[in-house]
């Protein structure tokens, strides 16, 4: 997969690429159990400071996004129910309370936000749908 | 470390040496009669400088002075302000060698190259009239007594031209300074040795090693605490 | 101004405590002053640069980095203060210590005449540990042919011979006094993954001046910001970029005066609006700023780039309302690397 850092972006370049991980994982371009490219090697890549790319790696690693495993490299994690379903309803909600206030701002009917939510979704690699706890 | 540094400098200067060499190549065989041309002329009895004694005659001594006056002046301040005004100072410096090794081997290739760039020349002209046969007027090693003193001097006018290279005062006049007391040292040496019956070749070489000495630790203490931008 | 300091500065005594514990600062300032005329060109600097981090060191032109970084190289004698090199007083440094750091003067500086051969066998005696593949693979990957004339080559090409001739003795330290000046950006380029391949090389440090935020975002642990001679930012990256905040605040009429509060680093008023500029703004600064019963409070981060230029513009910006260069605006931190 291709990573791209912008420094005119006021994100920080850790959060970039971490961003582009994620995404990465959801769209299904990076698959669980994928090997990523080493601190050094991605580095090099994006002429970035190896410290920067570390910071990245562990930070996901601590949310669960990747793993680690000694002497072979930085893997993508498996996908783990952490969160309670509760939990998880409660911040998709927040991200979508998020994202419709700022398409009625932009001016868009709700048929138009929903086609248009049907039409990206199609993009992403989507889970089944968790059974009932 | 200090081989390299002493190639550069011989590198850096080469022109200025060839130039030299080439400007006292011609005063020397003007001054023994090698025409270019022919090879060397049987006797002086062509009139070609017919009545002059070698080394005596001024203008030698002046042409001599002048040569090797400007060749130890640019020589001087080839070796110290070309490194200023192109910056090399800043690459120069940064070695792991003190700044009194790194200077003193300016200096010393410097103050070589004027001794025997001007020396040998001397030598050969010397010996050419030490010769029998190569001159119909009397010769005595004394006679290049004058010229031997100019040679000497003209270490203090390198170093001199040197010092005023390396310093880097801001305007020119404070610059200018020990060049120019060096030129009224010279001018003093070559009167006090024309006109001073005591001012002889130990006097003269004592008086010229002290001023060199006192020169160089001059410059020396410049180089270890000036500002180099 | 700030208040030119006249005494000799005391040792202080070791440096800070590392994560790792046991290493030193690569370089640690004291009081490091510099005067030209009666003019501090360089303000009472106490820098430290820990080892093996990458630091960036900024300021506008004129703000005094060059001359500090001659003064830390001995090629510039401080006017007050002092400072270590790898431990060393920099006015008593070891020649085999000065082995051990490389200097990439500002201009690249080479003797002209010199074939790059010629350049590569005047420096390489000078150094025990001189790796001649690592010169010769850096030679090769910018296509450097060791016949060419320095005289010839442009100006990236000198600043890469520059390079290769301070990196093949394998230094601890890395000093570098702008070396991107006046590279096209694909040169530039170039430099910064050449940089990326040293910081590899574990346990190097390297101090660089830049005025391209963008190529010090990437690649710097810690960021320095000389104002007028003083540092006034000594921090990592992110943590400035995190904390320097504009804040927009619209009203309904002409806006009222804001009284001076902690960490506001300057501000303008631009019709109806007031932008400001905070370094740090927390509940204190929201309490202050809500006082003036705003219509609207909006509060944007930045990038380093427009980060660095809000905290530097200073005094010199046209209509401003306050002119406040607050010191305590400093986001001076003593974490390690991040």
């Amino acid at each position: 997969m291709d990573f791209r850092i912008s420094t005119s972006s006021r994100r920080p370049i850790y959060r970039q690429l971490a961003d582009q991980i994620r995404e990465g994982i959801a769209r299904g371009r990076l698959g669980s159990g994928q090997r990523l490219p080493s601190v050094r090697e991605l580095s090099r890549t994006l002429v970035v400071n190896p410290n920067t790319v570390a910071r990245c790696y562990t930070e996901l690693e601590r949310e669960g996004v990747l793993n680690t495993r000694q002497g072979l490299g930085v893997f993508v994690a498996e996908p783990k129910a952490e969160l309670t379903k509760s939990a998880r309803k409660q911040k998709l909600t927040e991200t979508l309370d998020r994202f419709l206030t700022e398409a009625v701002h932009l001016g868009f009917s709700s048929d138009e936000v929903l086609a248009a939510v049907s039409e990206r979704a199609e993009r992403f690699q989507w889970n089944s749908p968790v059974s009932r706890a | 470390m200090l081989k390299q540094l002493a190639v550069k400098e011989l590198r850096e200067t080469a022109g200025l040496t060839v130039l030299a060499l080439l400007a006292f190549f011609v005063l020397v065989t003007h001054e023994t009669g090698f025409s270019l041309l022919n090879g060397p002329t049987d006797q002086f009895s062509i009139g070609w400088r017919s009545g002059t004694i070698p080394f005596v005659h001024h203008d030698f001594l002046i042409i001599f002075s002048l040569i090797s006056g400007f060749f130890a002046i640019l020589l001087g301040l080839r070796q110290s302000v070309w490194e200023s005004i192109s910056g090399t100072y800043l690459f120069l410096l940064h070695r792991p060698l003190s700044r009194a090794r790194v200077v003193g081997v300016k200096l010393t290739v410097g103050v070589l190259l004027v001794l025997v760039c001007c020396g040998v020349p001397l030598l050969i002209y010397a010996l050419w009239a030490a010769m029998p046969g190569t001159h119909a007027s009397p010769f005595e090693w004394s006679m290049t007594a004058p010229a031997w003193n100019a040679w000497l001097v003209m270490t203090i006018v390198y170093f001199g031209f040197f010092l005023s290279g390396m310093r880097p005062a801001r305007w020119y006049a404070s610059r200018l300074f020990p060049a120019a007391a060096t030129c009224f040292l010279v001018f003093l040496s070559v009167i006090l040795f024309m006109e001073v019956p005591w001012w002889n070749g130990f006097v003269a070489l004592a008086t010229v090693l002290l001023v060199d000495a006192m020169l160089v630790a001059v410059i020396l203490h410049v180089a270890r605490t000036r500002d180099y931008s | 101004m700030n208040a030119t300091p006249s005494l000799p500065i005391k040792p202080e005594p070791a440096s800070q405590q590392r994560s790792d514990g046991t290493l030193p600062d690569a370089i640690a300032t004291y009081g490091l002053t510099k005067y030209y005329g009666d003019r501090a060109v360089v303000d009472s600097l106490d820098l430290r640069v820990p080892h093996g981090s990458v630091y960036g060191f900024l300021g506008r032109n004129g703000a005094g980095k060059s001359t500090a970084i001659k003064m830390l190289m001995g090629m510039v004698r401080p006017s007050h203060g002092r400072a270590t090199l790898l431990g060393e007083e920099i006015d008593d440094i070891r020649p085999e210590t000065r082995s051990r750091i490389a200097y990439l003067a500002e201009g690249h500086p080479l003797y002209r005449w010199m074939r790059i051969r010629d350049a590569v066998r005047f420096t390489r005696p000078f150094y025990p540990t001189w790796n001649d593949e690592l010169l010769e693979q850096i030679l090769k990957h910018f296509e450097l042919p060791l016949g060419a004339k320095i005289r010839r080559l442009s100006n990236g090409q000198r600043a890469q011979v520059s390079l290769a001739l301070a990196v093949a003795p394998d230094p601890e330290l890395l000093v570098l006094d702008d070396p991107t000046l006046g590279l096209d950006t694909v040169v530039r380029r170039d430099f910064l993954e050449s940089l990326i391949q040293i910081i590899h090389r574990q346990g190097r440090t390297i101090l660089f001046s830049s005025h391209i935020l963008g190529d010090v975002d990437r690649v710097a642990d810690r960021i320095g910001i000389l104002v007028d001679g003083a540092l006034r930012v000594d921090c990592p990256t992110d943590h400035f970029k995190q904390t320097v905040r504009k804040v927009l605040l619209e009203f309904a009429s002409t806006p009222p005066e804001l009284a001076p509060c902690k960490g506001l680093v300057s501000g303008q008023q631009v019709a109806n609006r007031l932008e400001l500029i905070f370094a740090g703004f927390g509940d204190e600064q929201r309490q202050a700023v809500e006082a003036l019963s705003p219509v609207s409070i909006d509060v944007v981060e930045l990038n380093l780039e427009d980060a660095f230029i809000e905290y530097t513009r200073g005094t010199k910006r046209a209509l401003p309302v306050f002119i406040q260069e607050r010191s305590d605006a400093q986001t001076t931190s003593s974490q390690g690397a991040a």
